[in-house]
């Protein structure tokens, strides 16, 4: 009798096993269900305060990360699914302007177009190919290079900010490469180069970053030079972004950048605040961040400074479920950096967890 | 009696005119002192800002005999020369621009100066020779435009809605200058590293609403100066 059922049970084995997802194996089983349930609480709740117009906030940028929420999530929802999904894409493309710029405003020209063109893409429709492809030529015009006066030498070169003639920075760096690998920009077009000067030179690492006030913890500022938390101080949200930014450009993992910028996340791995910055800011921008790169860097656990092992997934996700509102939203009690914005910090963190779970 | 007497005879006029522009100096050195990484990194926009403030400021102190604004003509003529005089130094920068810039800074370099002189015209007839009076006014509206500076570090208490902060935001020409550039000039170098606008959520005014109430105002009390101006000269004719 102990037998049979032991062999029933090895069967059962051998037939489970090879259909379940290799995530299954990276997460715990229990976690991952209840991940996929708040995922769906969280896109309730979107679809709840969806404007009449399909837009959430009357935004581009918030309104292309919530439909990417949506369009990623594990039950994949998509343009058929119906006008929850078409009406705010028609909104993206109602504000797309003849220079390939995607954006309601002349504010965040760079990220929102970025994230426009992420959101186009993930619907996996052919028809917004041409939208697409001007919006990565909008943003790769935005870098700053030789055409624009900049020389190699300069510590902007390769940057990209918010859009007209502003300043870059790490944070607006990483979404537009983000957008251009992900809308399938050809790897070797130098525009991830030139990006790779200015992600390198956002780094406190001195033995790859020729600026003066480079430190070497190996984690990452805002821009060349300047922390919002302080002097040239590294901190969590923008290091996982530099991270991206270094791997979607093709650095290789070996790379002394990477490996800088990889100990820092072990020497400061935390889901309880964002390293380095002040009080409680840009958290939930942090999560979404740890989530892109982990996920890029494809390690299931980091080892921290203090030899304990840790499971990403698992530690994410049990965090954002601990802190998602019964009504199925998210958001900062520190409203600096917009994550006062339920929808774009319950997109954010939905996005999040659709990593945890693939 | 010609206006090199009048500028003379009028020894208050002098001292006005002369302390003028040691605070225009003075803030210009301030401002580039302030705004020095902003012009080495090439922040061409910014730069533009800045100019179209000093053709309007110089515009202003150009016309040191206060009688010809009760002229209305020359109060239009003067403004629309001021937006000539901006469009060629953007035409002489090596920078190209789509036409809709130069057709937005052209407008908004008028109206703003049409504004200003539209009000110190009726300042003047009101209250004729005592030119300190559009003196005083033009350091209002400069101490407006700077609000956004001047406010940052409580505008995080101050507005706390995004309306509040948007009507802070929206009473500085600046940032009327700022839409006509397509200019985000709040998440600027200096504007970034020094105040936290950068990291709230805010709007600009819409380019064609700002354009039409800043002409309406201009119009309103360029038609007030002319109408203070007939009936100045109707009683002193009696």
């Amino acid at each position: 009798m102990k037998l049979h059922k032991l062999i029933s049970m090895l069967l059962i084995a051998v037939v489970i096993l090879p259909i379940t997802s290799s995530a299954d194996i990276l997460m715990n089983v229990e976690l991952k269900t209840k991940a996929k349930r708040a995922i769906d609480y969280g896109l309730h709740y979107l679809r709840g305060t969806q404007s009449e117009n399909g837009s959430w906030s009357n935004s581009v940028g918030i309104t292309s990360i919530a439909v990417r929420a949506f369009l990623e999530s594990p039950r994949k929802y998509a343009e058929s699914d119906g006008p929850f999904i078409t009406k705010p894409i028609q909104f993206i493309l109602n504000h797309v302007k003849p220079n390939g710029a995607i954006s309601e405003s002349i504010q965040n020209v760079n990220y929102n177009t970025a994230v426009a063109i992420t959101a186009l893409k993930a619907t996996n429709n052919p028809k917004y190919a041409e939208i697409i492809s001007n919006g990565q030529k909008f943003i790769m015009g935005l870098q700053l290079t030789e055409t624009k006066d900049y020389k190699p030498d300069h510590k902007y070169y390769g940057g990209i900010g918010y859009g007209g003639d502003e300043r870059p920075d790490l944070s607006n760096q990483y979404i537009a490469i983000e957008a251009l690998k992900e809308t399938g920009l050809n790897q070797d077009d130098p525009v991830f180069q030139r990006a790779l000067k200015f992600i390198s030179r956002s780094q406190n690492n001195s033995e790859t970053n020729d600026q003066s006030w480079a430190k070497n913890d190996g984690g990452f500022t805002y821009m060349p030079g300047f922390s919002p938390n302080g002097e040239t101080n590294s901190y969590g949200g923008m290091t996982h972004a530099g991270l991206i930014g270094l791997l979607f450009s093709g650095v290789e993992k070996s790379d002394p950048r990477v490996v800088a910028a990889y100990k820092w996340i072990k020497d400061n791995y935390t889901m309880e605040r964002n390293p380095g910055a002040l009080k409680n800011q840009g958290l939930f921008y942090y999560y979404n961040a740890i989530a892109k790169s982990m996920y890029a860097y494809g390690e299931a656990t980091i080892m921290d400074s203090n030899g304990v092992v840790h499971n990403w997934r698992d530690d994410l996700a049990k965090k954002l479920l601990s802190i998602q509102n019964e009504q199925g939203y998210w958001v900062n009690t520190t409203a600096r950096w917009w994550e006062g914005d339920k929808n774009l910090v319950t997109a954010w963190s939905a996005i999040a967890l659709n990593y945890a779970v693939r | 009696m010609s206006i090199l007497d009048k500028i003379i005879d009028n020894k208050q006029f002098i001292v006005t005119y002369f302390v003028t522009w040691i605070v225009i100096i003075v803030s210009v050195l301030l401002l580039s002192w302030l705004y020095n990484d902003e012009f080495t990194s090439g922040s061409f926009k910014t730069v533009l800002m800045a100019q179209a403030a000093a053709v309007i400021i110089l515009g202003f102190l150009a016309n040191p005999v206060c009688e010809y604004l009760t002229d209305g003509l020359f109060v239009f003529v003067w403004s629309i020369c001021l937006a000539i005089a901006f469009v060629i130094i953007i035409l002489l920068s090596s920078i190209a621009f789509s036409a809709d810039l130069y057709i937005n800074t052209f407008i908004a370099v008028f109206l703003l100066s049409f504004f200003l002189f539209s009000f110190s015209r009726i300042v003047y007839i009101k209250f004729s020779n005592k030119q300190g009076f559009a003196w005083q006014f033009f350091l209002i509206l400069q101490l407006l435009t700077a609000m956004p500076v001047w406010l940052a570090p409580w505008v995080e208490e101050l507005a706390t809605t995004m309306d509040k902060l948007n009507l802070i935001i929206w009473s500085s020409p600046m940032s009327y200058f700022a839409t006509a550039l397509d200019f985000d000039y709040l998440r600027s170098q200096w504007f970034y590293k020094n105040t936290p606008y950068g990291m709230l959520r805010y709007d600009y005014p819409s380019l064609l609403s700002s354009h039409l109430c800043l002409a309406s105002l201009s119009l309103c009390l360029f038609v007030l100066g002319s109408w203070l101006n007939y009936k100045k000269h109707n009683y002193s004719n009696h």
